[in-house]
């Protein structure tokens, strides 16, 4: 039998829905549909509003500030807010550095980092990418070397989200030349003020800016800014990329855009009707509706095993194929409904209104940006190559 | 949090299996020969009559615990007719209150729904075959097509037109007069009919339903067929998975195991993530089901499971045989038979083209979180 959620479980999403709606600057969710990034003090705030709720990390074990709720209120929350368009948490320190730090890292890590992440005091960034080493990370060059009681850190990372707005970075660098490559590998803690870092910016291809690539150059930092042990950091660096699980599927935001596709398609004239209403329409966007429904009748199934207690294996691989597939299609239709005011570029101001209606030129004026940005899903968090790499090697045998 | 496979559903699946285990078919159809039908092993487990209430003969087990059994008779390859002559002809027949309770739960009465038309599209709304009234009861006339099972059914289920457009379900004996059956063999080692119907003289009894009831019942029937063919393609695909994974790990060139070649690897890869999102149809729409309610949205959600499922049937079947290589055409060789029934599976109860249409035709404003 198909999971179904309880009527407490739904009261729970509803009560997640209210405060949102309740809460949520107008301005800031219009940046979310719109595919762009909240500023910093915007996201912040969101962050420090959600923190005095107790939501701020539910993920989390209670004793740091968790929510202690179920996997399915977990994934309910991350439901509600990605359909209501709220800013995402600020996911490198919470979702990636925190839990290898409550496992692996001393007791005065735990406590000057963990609360700082919850309240977004510190805002993190990750260093893992680097550009001969991307699908195989193992193969990363940034070195650190002890010098005294300092590491001395040189090499270059690529890819870097939001460097220029972090505080802080981990870094995974190699710190000895073990013979097999995957054995070198430590995590280090950095403030990015330290002096030796640059952050250059990459601009991609829909004009913004959120990449960068980030040079170390004789950078020191003390020798106890390290997570765990020595050598150990590929093991950390594992654990630290499989606490995505089911978020990854994006399920709430995929239901919010088939949504909006649709009451857009029908603002948006079409052979004496509306595009919502032509045939290639209709097939396309009920083609993807229904590959969204098994996917997230999958997700429920996934829930419902962990909740039982149960291991998961390639289900999450799954999940990231599919989830960022069906969002690659969404991307794609929206170019379609909007059509040749797909081609304005940027927010130019283009006289889109007079002809596609308010809010339709309005995501005229960002969907080919969306479309373009778009493509990162299907590469970053393990391509999807990696991820059935990962399915044949784990879960097949092969 | 509802959770999980009941008792009775393992019980069954169970029993099931062991009977198949029994009376092996795809080893039949690798040595060239005609497989078993099973529809009278299935009655004797008590399939046939498992959702009957207790005090009409059956044991009163819920239609979500009876069809994760079809999951043990798609893995076996097995032909039961399991599908046409319980669940959807003998639960549409009970339904309409019929005598022959008794003799669907003991496997005597194997009625088979005889929906198809040349033409018609799927759709029993462009049905042409007519029933006209006279004093005795009914004439009807028409032709039926693939009915599936027909061959050796006891009963047809017969929608008709009557007058003003409005649809009526008849009951008929399969040896009526006038009605004739042309039997063939499909390539999946089952058997149908075709049936003429030439002034059949159908007494005013066996009119079981008529108007939106009749065309309701029909739906409903079809869609419960539906449910359990999802249940049988989930066996039917991960038994298809485990044989090209066993043959990839297997299987030599260049000096080593093709299962080692990465391109072979995301073959695999998405044949497996194919069977896990196959799973998930097969629980949907038994639910649709199970829930009863509104129409509209069971009828809604089976065809999502149906488009999805003919989907995951076509490429894992090609796809098995693409890692096979020239074995897989070969009649000796397993895969291939699993390939043809999934083939009809694609196509039986409704193609994807088909359901993509009735989905989008009963299309509802998205509502948020179901």
């Amino acid at each position: 039998m198909a999971y179904q959620y309880s009527p407490a479980e739904l009261a729970f999403a509803d009560e997640v829905r209210n405060f949102i709606r309740a809460h949520l600057d107008p301005q800031v969710k219009r940046k979310i549909l719109a595919n762009q990034l909240p500023t910093r003090a915007e996201r912040e705030a969101w962050q420090k509003l959600m923190a005095a709720k107790g939501w701020g990390a539910p993920s989390w074990p209670v004793e740091y500030g968790g929510a202690g709720w179920s996997v399915v209120q977990r994934h309910l929350f991350d439901e509600v807010l990605n359909e209501e368009g709220a800013p995402g948490f600020p996911v490198f320190g919470m979702t990636m550095l925190a839990p290898v730090l409550m496992k692996f890292g001393t007791p005065q890590q735990k406590s000057e980092i963990l609360p700082a992440i919850l309240n977004m005091d510190t805002f993190w960034c990750q260093g893992f990418s680097e550009t001969e080493a991307g699908s195989d990370l193992a193969g990363l060059k940034t070195k650190a070397r002890l010098d005294g009681d300092q590491w001395v850190i040189n090499g270059q990372k690529i890819w870097t989200t939001l460097a220029h707005e972090a505080d802080r970075i981990f870094l995974l660098v190699r710190t000895s030349d073990a013979p097999k490559k995957q054995l070198g590998l430590s995590i280090l803690l950095l403030n990015m003020d330290t002096p030796g870092i640059t952050v250059r910016p990459i601009i991609t291809i829909d004009g913004h800016h959120e990449v960068n690539e980030v040079f170390f150059d004789d950078v020191r930092i003390p020798a106890g800014s390290m997570i765990g042990e020595e050598g150990m950091g590929w093991t950390y660096a594992k654990y630290l990329l499989g606490h995505e699980r089911t978020s990854i599927a994006r399920i709430g935001q995929s239901r919010r855009e088939l949504q909006r596709l649709h009451a857009t398609a029908g603002q948006v004239p079409w052979r004496g009707g509306c595009v919502a209403d032509s045939g290639w329409f209709k097939r396309r966007h009920a083609a993807i509706e229904i590959r969204h429904k098994v996917l997230e009748a999958t997700t429920l199934r996934l829930l419902q095993k962990v909740a039982a207690g149960g291991k998961t294996g390639g289900e999450a691989n799954l999940l990231k194929v599919h989830g960022s597939e069906i969002q690659l299609d969404i991307a794609e239709l929206w170019m379609e409904v909007v059509g040749e005011y797909g081609f304005a570029y940027g927010q130019s101001g283009m006289p889109a209104a007079a002809h596609l209606g308010e809010v339709a030129s309005w995501e005229a004026d960002y969907v080919s940006g969306a479309y373009f940005n778009s493509r990162k899903v299907a590469i970053y968090g393990g391509s999807n190559e990696i991820q059935r790499n990962i399915i044949a090697k784990g879960e097949l045998g092969l | 949090m509802m959770n999980g496979a009941s008792e009775t559903q393992d019980m069954l699946a169970q029993a099931v299996e062991q009977m198949l285990d029994r009376h092996p078919s795809a080893q039949s159809l690798c040595e060239g020969k005609a497989k078993p039908d099973l529809w009278a092993q299935v009655a004797e487990i008590g399939l046939t009559a498992a959702e009957f209430p207790e005090d009409r003969g059956g044991l009163g087990v819920p239609f979500a615990d009876i069809v994760p059994a079809l999951q043990k008779i798609g893995r076996a390859l097995a032909t039961t007719y399991l599908t046409e002559f319980a669940i959807m002809g003998g639960w549409l027949a009970d339904a309409c209150a019929t005598t022959l309770t008794e003799e669907i739960a003991s496997g005597e009465a194997r009625i088979a729904l005889a929906f198809g038309e040349q033409g018609s599209g799927g759709d029993i709304g462009f049905t042409a075959t007519s029933a006209v009234q006279s004093e005795a009861g009914w004439t009807i006339d028409g032709r039926k097509s693939v009915v599936v099972g027909g061959d050796r059914a006891t009963h047809l289920l017969v929608p008709a037109m009557i007058a003003g457009g409005e649809l009526a379900l008849f009951l008929l004996p399969a040896d009526m007069p006038g009605l004739t059956a042309h039997e063939f063999a499909l390539y999946d080692g089952s058997f149908a009919a075709d049936f003429d119907l030439q002034g059949v003289k159908a007494p005013a009894a066996s009119l079981l339903a008529r108007g939106t009831k009749a065309a309701d019942l029909v739906e409903m029937a079809l869609d419960r067929g539906r449910a359990a063919m999802c249940h049988e393609a989930v066996g039917l695909l991960e038994r298809v998975q485990e044989i090209t994974l066993d043959y990839v790990k297997m299987r030599k060139q260049f000096g080593q195991a093709i299962g080692s070649f990465q391109t072979m690897q995301h073959r695999m890869a998405d044949m497996y993530m194919d069977v896990e999102l196959a799973r998930s149809c097969a629980e949907m729409a038994t639910d649709a089901i199970k829930a009863g309610g509104e129409p509209d949205e069971r009828m809604r959600t089976v065809s999502a499971a149906m488009v999805s499922i003919c989907d995951y049937a076509r490429r894992v079947g090609q796809s098995a045989v693409q890692a096979h290589g020239g074995i897989a055409l070969t009649q000796e060789y397993l895969v291939g038979h699993y390939f043809k029934r999934l083939t009809m599976v694609e196509r039986y109860l409704g193609n994807a083209e088909q359901h993509l249409e009735r989905y989008i035709a009963l299309a509802a404003e998205p509502s948020p979180l179901s």
